[in-house]
């Protein structure tokens, strides 16, 4: 009962994802192409295996990864703003 | 296009779910089985999750770009700069809501597997791994314009 409950969970979360690429707008094609890459991905990960292991460290990874990279975006994009408008002595 | 990918993901998860229901179903006997394909669905989730996040990643490195082309002023570019990223925080900790839960359900299935068992607890852990997804697609999706 509990696996049928998951399996519904994911049915019911493949019914969500998909209204939502159908509802995107013309101005949201890059989110259209990241759902494109998640599916390509589920795919290609269903194929091979994984060590458990390496799934505990991607998950980490990933997590670190999250804020570093954000806060390497936020600086580049700070720095492009101050060298378009640089600060008068 | 975009349906295209739609049919598609709700083939490939629909396919995961409907698998494991058919595996809890045959008996005792499918426990492996479950745990394989719990296997299998979390490195999906992982490799999805990875690849999501770089997709978003470079979107929102072009969106704040976008933001300093835009920008009139020292001043206003570094507002609009701040009032994108207070909209991009529900994505980012939604993405990592999505690591840890793969990470605590990789725990859990590393548990399973030991005592050659599907618990509650590997169970409960998937579930929350699948509505992570849900936040996730909720938060992109408003950031994308595509409505709540």
């Amino acid at each position: 009962m509990s696996a049928l409950k998951t399996a519904l969970e994911v049915l019911d979360f493949a019914r969500r994802a998909s209204s939502a690429i159908e509802g995107l707008t013309a101005d949201a094609k890059q989110v259209a192409a990241l759902v494109q890459r998640v599916v390509a991905g589920t795919v290609s990960a269903a194929t091979g295996h994984v060590e458990l292991s390496e799934i505990l460290a991607g998950s980490k990874a990933g997590q670190a990864a999250v804020k570093s990279e954000a806060a390497a975006r936020d600086k580049a994009a700070d720095d492009e703003l101050t060298e378009r408008f640089p600060k008068v002595p | 296009m975009k349906r295209l990918a739609g049919v598609v993901l709700v083939a490939a998860l629909a396919c995961a779910g409907l698998g494991l229901v058919a595996a809890a179903a045959a008996g005792c006997g499918a426990q492996a089985d479950v745990l394989a394909r719990s296997r299998g669905a979390l490195a999906g989730a992982l490799v999805a999750t990875d690849q999501a996040r770089q997709a978003f990643d470079a979107w929102d490195t072009r969106h704040q770009h976008e933001i300093v082309l835009k920008a009139t002023s020292l001043e206003s570019g570094q507002a609009a700069l701040v009032a994108w990223r207070s909209r991009r925080q529900p994505v980012l900790e939604a993405f990592i809501a999505a690591y840890l839960a793969i990470g605590g359900a990789a725990t859990a299935l590393l548990v399973a597997e030991q005592a050659k068992s599907v618990s509650a607890d590997l169970i409960a852990r998937l579930k929350a791994v699948a509505d992570t997804y849900v936040r996730l697609t909720r938060a992109v999706r408003a950031v994308g314009g595509g409505g709540s």
